[in-house]
């Protein structure tokens, strides 16, 4: 083709986006395989994929298209969805997310490219905006400690059973569940209790308590209903009964109403959606769940600690992590792995912004506005049914139901359809006058005079349940009422941390790669972001379009018939997997096979999720190259011939390596009636190039947010959509607002597809890259990490290779030997790297002692580069303590990362340089991201938890 | 009539050290019955419990102290009498929390004050998957008095940290 012809149209145009994706250059690509003696990208796949999985067949996807088309593709399908104001309540409500936290949080790559704060140091921003969340929760409960956070309302109360569960005395296997919870919670209950053996009533909580033996109730404040209850009495009758009480509570409401912890509750638990964050279509929101101290060991999620650092002064970490799954595995207290962090970041920021008088006023309003509306609707002549309400009402519409919900969509208006005879109203901050008018009209009172219904209107919330105690006291709750304060406090917090805008984070297994801005995009347009999880159907083309399409996308890249994208984490995706492979057993009439093999290197996640689904835990061993021991396997798969449920696996490896014998290891399991579950954590170094569908899996889940390009928020969201073959496929999660039939799975999240509102970004990276793209992605990130591998080798040994001594998309260095021989250990070298500009590979996963490096597709050759340079230094200055050139306890390993405060010090404390200290190679001088804290004192912390905000003298001190 | 001893060994760790002590004993017909081996920072520890006839105890005893030219350090607890059968249970314990100094020591003094003894222990600190903080291990196998309150014996534990995580598993046999 001639150069002005090409000029005109494609190819550059609409490969614009792989390009702009994937880190190298083809010039870097070609030196890249020259270094590790190959001449093309096909020789590496070769040389590092077996022969017996690799398919050639090009991906059944179109090609890649150019941003503005998919944000033209995106566009059409936001204006398929009709954005109606929603009246429907369901714990989803209208909400003004702040623009100040739209553009400076939610839309600001600082916060959502971050990953989970494992690294304290820098992370101490986000660690603080989640203290401040964890404040804001307990201040608003009325309790003692809050975790930060949890998937969705419907799957924090059923962590509220399992928590009931653990502390409760009662022998009992009953969990109350009152009728006037919302549906959707009541069924994904039913989900988790079946598993677990527990026996779930649901009741009105009045009558039917009584002659019950139980461990837990779960009470609604205010009712799905609307109706608020006193619980007092409720609470003293389960506690007679040696049973808990959760309380599944409104945040908004609470600034006006007595908390759940002053009426005896012990748990409470709820979303923070109303607090600035969209609804979604159904997600993602950041659910909250609060407790007694002393239930802290038995809390689920993350916790944020105040711990103090090498010099003494305040720093934030993760506390508590030896409840969670990545230490204690199937033992741990939850599995909750990715939560919402971003979101709770927003929700944190809203209490911050508004302030306790500003969370008051907006909560007053909104009662206020209510309290109108039920007034005008009495004098229309119809039954307001709720006495005492919030925000709430359930109206008696009898015959006119059908009718009035179609004169309200008339109006561009949804209301609850409750039933044939009731329709539910919600109000939130976003109901103006005008709604309540135009509400009015809907039910023939278009007449109506606001100005005289507010005089008859009274306070409708009870007088003993008002609420007298004062909440968010504390001082970073009240000083950022203008927008200039809180613009500058984000950008503080934002500045604190390490995230992708800054450096390559290099994490094993977490496949951080580029969040593309055009992704990113549509998330915040109204037509996907202003949806109601139950809106008409009718008014949500464009979603069920992009849903389709996208699971379609799914299957074809893994080769699985169907996809569900309902679970909102990867977690999440192994339970629905795993409750496929139970659904599956128990129609072919072999319901007690529980037998779940886990290879020793699995994620925690793995044999926490096998506990949940009700299965038994087998431990399979790895050789000594890291694969699964085929021996050891055959021998417990024939032992528990008759009870073997599935095998989980994940591939490639953990320890980052194709295993050959991927296809025998399916075929043992199949032989003796297992199924085959594949953690998808990996998946993305199988893009284009294998298919788990095809090579043995019967179920996998994906991690959008790794594989697929969602940004993983500081610890979430995410998605993880399960993949099965099609004799799984009658087993995926069903719909949260009906009761599953007998032998079909129940809902695993609160809404029908989980977290909708970040699937335009799955989707969009998808399009952009196109089959060609997706694949060069795959190989990119084998040469990557091939390429780190290689420059790193002679300097550290690589744990484990496949046969042809490749490694897949993440490599594992050795620092053991460097520990005997110089007693640097793991976090020294981790803590180190933060002085040279990097967060730290993935720390003594799967292996103790090692550091796992994982670069993506999109890190260029530069930045790979750099990386290992500071490896190679770092190994340089181990070397020099082996040596005893460099002390053995004072030396720059051992004290980072170093800061400011102390290279400023009258006298350097220190035994080598400032400039060895924090420019340990020249380039940093040119830039440099400076830690905000010393190493921070995890045994201190463990001595003195504190889990909310420091009280105003610490903070003194601090200033002082 | 037999005579039950624990024998210590310490020493340079070194091939044929467990060697050297097995022949020692079976030279005077004394039963290998239970053992913990360990490599330390180098070192070569070792608890041997062993019952011999009484009539060779002190000629044993005495050989195993002239190992010490062999660079072992040998230490003998002897002359217990056969364990007896009482008012205990086995108990399996685990732990895991921020390693410190002193852990041991406190957790070991926690369980004494419940009058419980311990007969196994395994301890070891670890680098924490993904936070890289140093993390302390226990296991242990534990005599248990059969009328404690298990409950506040795990309160004890628990209250020594706010983030060890205290698993004690009650075993229904009685130790043998």
């Amino acid at each position: 083709m001639s150069q002005s012809n090409a000029s005109l149209r494609e190819p550059q145009i609409h490969s614009a986006f792989v390009g702009r994706h994937i880190g190298p250059r083809e010039v870097d690509k070609r030196e890249m395989l020259g270094i590790l003696g190959l001449s093309s990208m096909e020789e590496l796949i070769d040389r590092v994929v077996p022969g017996s999985i690799l398919e050639n067949e090009p991906l059944a996807l179109d090609a890649s298209c150019t941003e503005q088309e998919a944000l033209q593709a995106l566009r059409r399908l936001a204006h398929m969805n009709k954005v109606f104001k929603s009246f429907i309540g369901m714990g989803y409500y209208g909400t003004f997310t702040p623009p100040v936290i739209l553009r400076n949080v939610l839309e600001s790559p600082a916060w959502y490219t971050a990953y989970t704060p494992y690294q304290p140091e820098i992370s101490q921003g986000r660690l603080e905006a989640i203290l401040n969340f964890q404040t804001m929760v307990s201040d608003l409960t009325g309790l003692d400690i809050a975790n930060s956070s949890l998937l969705d309302e419907g799957t924090a109360a059923a962590e509220a059973m399992a928590l009931c569960r653990r502390m409760s005395k009662s022998k009992s296997n009953t969990f109350f569940v009152s009728e006037i919870c919302h549906p959707q919670t009541i069924e994904v209950i039913r989900t988790r209790a079946l598993p677990m053996g527990y026996r779930v009533v649901v009741g009105d909580h009045r009558r039917e308590l009584d002659g019950l033996e139980l461990f837990g109730v779960l009470l609604q404040y205010p009712g799905s209903d609307g109706e608020i209850h006193d619980y007092a009495e409720v609470v003293s009758t389960a506690h007679e009964k040696s049973a808990l009480v959760a309380v599944a509570a409104d945040l908004l409401s609470l600034a006006l109403l007595k908390p759940p912890g002053e009426f005896g509750a012990d748990i409470a638990i709820g979303s923070t959606q109303r607090f600035g964050v969209p609804m979604g279509f159904g997600g993602p929101h950041a659910a909250y769940m609060a407790t007694r101290e002393s239930f802290k060991r038995s809390l689920p999620g993350r916790i944020v600690g105040v711990s103090i650092d090498s010099r003494g002064d305040p720093a934030y970490r993760l506390a508590m992590q030896t409840r969670e799954q990545h230490i204690r595995r199937e033992k741990a207290t939850s599995n909750i792995c990715t939560a919402q962090v971003l979101l709770a970041v927003m929700a944190s920021m809203y209490a911050v912004y508004h302030g306790p008088d500003g969370l008051r006023n907006i909560a007053r309003r909104v009662h206020r506005l209510t309290t109108v509306l039920a007034e005008g609707l009495r004098q229309l002549g119809f039954e307001v049914m709720t006495r005492h309400f919030f925000d709430t009402l359930l109206i008696n519409t009898g015959e006119r139901t059908g009718q009035l919900h179609e004169a309200a969509r008339v109006r561009g208006m949804n209301l609850r359809e409750v039933d044939g005879k009731r329709i539910g109203i919600s109000l939130d901050e976003t109901t103006t006058i005008e709604d309540v008018t135009a509400l009015w009209s809907v039910f023939g009172g278009g007449d109506l005079n606001p100005t005289a219904m507010a005089a008859s209107a009274g306070d409708r919330i009870p007088a003993g349940l008002a609420r007298s105690s004062r909440f968010l006291t504390h001082k970073v709750f009240n000083s950022h009422q203008s927008e200039t304060a809180m613009l500058r406090y984000l950008r503080m917090l934002a500045d604190r941390d390490l995230a992708l805008d800054r450096a390559m984070i290099p994490l094993g297994s977490c496949t951080m790669k580029l969040n593309a801005t055009a992704e990113m995009i549509p998330v915040t347009w109204p037509g996907f972001c202003d949806i109601h999880p139950f809106a008409p159907a009718e008014q949500t083309q464009g979603y069920s379009e992009l849903i389709s399409e996208l699971e379609r996308m799914l299957c074809a890249v893994t080769g699985y018939a169907a996809v569900s994208l309902q679970p909102n984490a990867g977690s999440q995706g192994e339970f629905a997997g795993l409750l496929a492979i139970n659904g599956y057993h128990q129609s072919r009439g072999e319901g007690h096979r529980n037998i779940c093999l886990i290879p020793s290197s699995a994620h925690g996640t793995n044999p926490a999720s096998a506990q949940m689904a009700g299965m038994k835990v087998v431990v399979v061993n790895c050789d000594s190259s890291g694969n699964i021991d085929i021996a050891d396997l055959t021998a417990k798969a024939q032992k528990h011939s008759l009870d073997l449920a599935a095998i989980m696996i994940t591939y490639p490896s953990t320890h980052g390596v194709f295993e050959e014998s991927v296809r025998e290891v399916c075929r043992i399991v199949h032989d003796h009636g297992g199924q085959v579950y594949i953690d998808g954590a990996n998946l993305n170094a199988l893009v284009g190039v294998c298919y788990p569908g095809r090579f043995g899996g019967d179920v996998s889940h994906l991690n959008l947010h790794k594989t697929f390009s969602i940004p993983h928020g500081g610890g979430g969201p995410g998605v993880g959509p399960i993949g099965v073959c099609e004799h799984l496929q009658p087993f995926l999660p069903g719909n949260p607002l009906a009761t599953a039939a007998d032998g079909a799975v129940g809902p695993v999240s609160a809404a029908p597809w989980g977290s909708a509102g970040i699937l335009p970004i799955s989707y969009a990276y998808i399009k952009m890259m196109g089959r060609d793209g997706l694949l060069e992605a795959t190989r990119s990130a084998i040469l990557n990490a091939n390429y780190i591998a290689h420059r790193l080798r002679e300097h550290y040994p690589v744990l484990y290779t496949g046969p042809n001594g490749m490694v897949a998309h993440e490599c594992i260095v050795d620092l053991r030997p460097l520990k005997e021989s110089s007693g640097i250990t793991v976090e020294d070298v981790a803590k180190r790297l933060i002085d040279y500009g990097f967060h730290a590979p993935t720390m003594s996963f799967p292996v103790a002692g090692t550091l796992m490096i994982e670069p993506t597709e999109s890190e260029s050759k530069a930045e790979l580069d750099r990386f290992c340079e500071a490896m190679i230094c770092i190994r340089q200055e181990i070397r020099a303590v082996e040596t005893g050139t460099l002390d053995a306890e004072d030396n720059p390993l051992r004290n980072a990362p170093h800061t400011i405060a102390e290279l400023t010090d009258e006298e350097w404390q220190h035994c080598y340089s400032r400039a060895q200290a924090v420019y340990p190679v020249a380039a940093l001088r040119a830039g440099k991201y400076w830690s905000p804290v010393g190493r921070i004192d995890n045994v201190y912390g463990d001595r003195n938890l504190v889990c909310s905000c420091p009280a105003l003298s610490e903070y003194a001190d601090e200033l002082a | 009539m037999n005579k039950y001893l624990i024998i210590t060994v310490i020493g340079a760790d070194r091939p044929g050290l467990v060697e050297l002590l097995a022949r020692t004993l079976v030279a005077h017909n004394a039963n290998w019955l239970e053992s913990r081996m360990a490599n330390l920072a180098g070192r070569f520890a070792g608890m041997v419990e062993a019952d011999v006839p009484e009539a060779n105890f002190e000629p044993l005893v005495e050989a195993l102290e002239k190992l010490q030219a062999d660079g072992l350090k040998v230490m003998v607890d002897g002359g217990l009498a056969e364990p007896a059968e009482d008012s205990f249970r086995e108990a399996q314990l685990e732990l895991v929390g921020q390693d410190r100094v002193g852990i041991v020591q406190e957790i070991s003094s926690a369980l004494a004050r419940h009058g419980v003894s311990i007969e196994k222990l395994h301890t070891q600190s670890e680098s924490a998957s993904m936070s890289g903080e140093t993390l302390f291990r226990a296991r242990a196998e534990l005599r248990v008095p059969n009328d404690l309150d298990m409950e506040a014996l795990q309160q004890s534990l628990e209250l020594l940290a706010d983030e060890l995580m205290v698993d004690i598993d009650l075993q229904r046999q009685t130790v043998g």
